[in-house]
């Protein structure tokens, strides 16, 4: 495993910028802050060809109320009226849940139009090209077989916030070797959580639309591109050392404080790398 | 007849009682709270309990024991859980009280309040227990009273139906006593509650559900801190 870790070795460090220069928030310094010497490295396109994107689910748990129920009767039809009373509640849980998240689409609805002309081969060619690698990059399709050198293959899934302030990426990697027989070297999701945008007002939605959606399809470019970057870097080695201490990490998803129970990797101003309770690779941006 | 009433009686007697035990409503501080006026002001906790899971609406024994075992590795889990993020609490508030000149000391033991007597002269944001003593004990004029009474994961029942999700809790109180009168300058329940975010049936680790539980000590953690 070290062995085939060693061609990646760094070349030099340096600094990349995430916001890359279209998004209309402050420059958020990308958290893998280095530049890979890779020879040949191919990107898989997914199956898909648009890009996915949906609102993020609400979080809001069905959690109801303590209630009290009495079972009349021997106990044959008791067994019925429990069976009938799980049936019900369980049916009534999952109406709730379906009407908690009912407002989803609205929160994508302004961007359709510019999302439904948006590929994953534009997606990952702009992610490929802005990948700070010193060798050949070529994007292969679904179904073509990949050339010498590394293989990812991804399946990115994007997510707005509620407030339409930022964007989440979870993308799944999968990262071969050189030595195409062996298994996968890498494999785990990465989540990037976007710098939250500033709050516009009534406008806020239509600040990811300028240039026709150029700012929104930017930022994905970008999240991308960091997610494709921490994988490689977990994969160089970047990440190892000493296991670090689970802590409770608070950063901004938008205009919402959230928490991670996490292992903090790599810390800048900017960003913060962690290593989630489900072994997932995460980068958020950090509390001011 | 005789025993119709003693029944009739024995109803209202309880119902009376319950009436009597009203919980403390909460009080707000009269001026611009503890400030370097406030004299000598001890921060105390109640000892952590244990972090746990509860599954209220499950009341008779046989929903009970379904109830735990239909959760029993949520339960496993959750006793593997640690509150020690809640061990900086005390000295959290008295740096904060300092700041504002506050003359603080931290009580290091915890405070068992259930082993101090009641108080029979009760009234209106009176507390129920006798905090008086504490007053030449620990050498203050007010006790902060940090009492956490839950923390883990709620799942509500009814009888052996879960009514959904478990969610993180962490509830208690926190309060000022004068320890001259006996009296609330100040208390306020604290009651969170943090679902997980996505699928929270993951065992054997729950990773959703952990987070959850450790984003509800955080925030637990801000509500008591906030008025200080």
């Amino acid at each position: 495993m070290k062995a085939r870790v060693l061609p990646f070795a760094i070349c030099a460090t340096g600094s990349l910028v995430l916001a890359g220069g279209t998004i209309p928030v402050a420059a958020d310094e990308t958290s893998s802050a280095a530049d890979l010497d890779i020879a040949a490295l191919s990107l898989r396109l997914p199956n898909e060809e648009k890009v996915s994107f949906a609102a993020l689910p609400n979080d809001a748990t069905v959690a109801g109320d303590p209630g009290s129920m009495l079972y009349a009767g021997p106990l044959p039809v008791a067994l019925i009226e429990v069976a009938a009373h799980g049936a019900f509640e369980s049916h009534k849980q999952a109406n709730e849940k379906k009407t908690k998240n009912s407002l989803n689409d609205i929160v994508l609805a302004p961007y359709q139009g510019s999302l439904s002309h948006f590929t994953n081969a534009e997606l990952m060619r702009r992610a490929l090209d802005g990948l700070p690698t010193h060798g050949t990059k070529v994007l292969v399709q679904y179904s073509e077989k990949a050339g010498v050198g590394w293989l990812i293959e991804c399946s990115p899934r994007f997510f707005m916030t509620p407030d339409a302030r930022a964007l989440v990426l979870q993308n799944d990697i999968v990262i071969h070797s050189p030595d195409a027989a062996s298994p996968a070297t890498f494999k785990n999701v990465v989540e990037v959580v976007g710098p939250p945008r500033d709050s516009v007002g009534k406008d806020s939605e239509n600040t990811w639309m300028v240039q026709d959606g150029a700012v929104l399809t930017g930022a994905s470019v970008d999240l991308l591109r960091e997610s494709l970057s921490l994988a490689l870097s977990e994969l160089r080695g970047d990440f190892a050392g000493p296991a670090r201490a689970f802590h409770t990490v608070r950063y901004p998803r938008g205009g919402e404080e959230k928490m991670e129970r996490a292992q903090t990797l790599r810390q800048t101003p900017q960003r913060v790398v962690l290593k989630t309770l489900r072994g997932w690779i995460m980068s958020v941006p950090a509390a001011a | 007849m005789k025993r119709t009433w003693m029944i009739v009686a024995l109803f209202v007697g309880v119902h009376l009682a319950g009436c009597k035990s009203n919980p403390q409503l909460p009080v707000s501080f009269a001026d611009h709270g503890l400030n370097a006026q406030s004299g000598r002001v001890g921060v105390a906790m109640t000892a952590l309990p244990k972090v746990d899971t509860a599954f209220p609406g499950a009341d008779c024994l046989l929903c009970i024991a379904t109830a735990a075992t239909a959760n029993s590795s949520l339960t496993k889990h959750t006793h593997g859980l640690t509150s020690e993020d809640l061990s900086t609490l005390k000295e959290g508030i008295a740096g904060r009280l300092r700041t504002k000149g506050v003359d603080v000391t931290v009580i290091a033991e915890d405070l068992n309040i259930k082993q101090l007597k009641d108080f029979s002269d009760g009234g209106v944001n009176i507390a129920k227990k006798d905090f008086r003593p504490l007053k030449d004990k620990y050498k203050v004029d007010r006790l902060l009273v940090i009492d956490i009474t839950r923390l883990g994961f709620v799942r509500n029942y009814s009888a052996y139906i879960s009514r959904g999700e478990p969610t993180a809790a962490l509830n208690g109180t926190v309060s000022v006593v004068n320890l001259s009168t006996n009296t609330y300058d100040f208390f306020a329940e604290i009651n969170q509650s943090k679902g997980a975010e996505g699928s929270w049936d993951e065992p054997p680790d729950f990773p959703a559900l952990t987070n959850a539980y450790y984003a509800v000590v955080e925030t637990g953690k801000d509500a008591i801190e906030q008025p200080f």
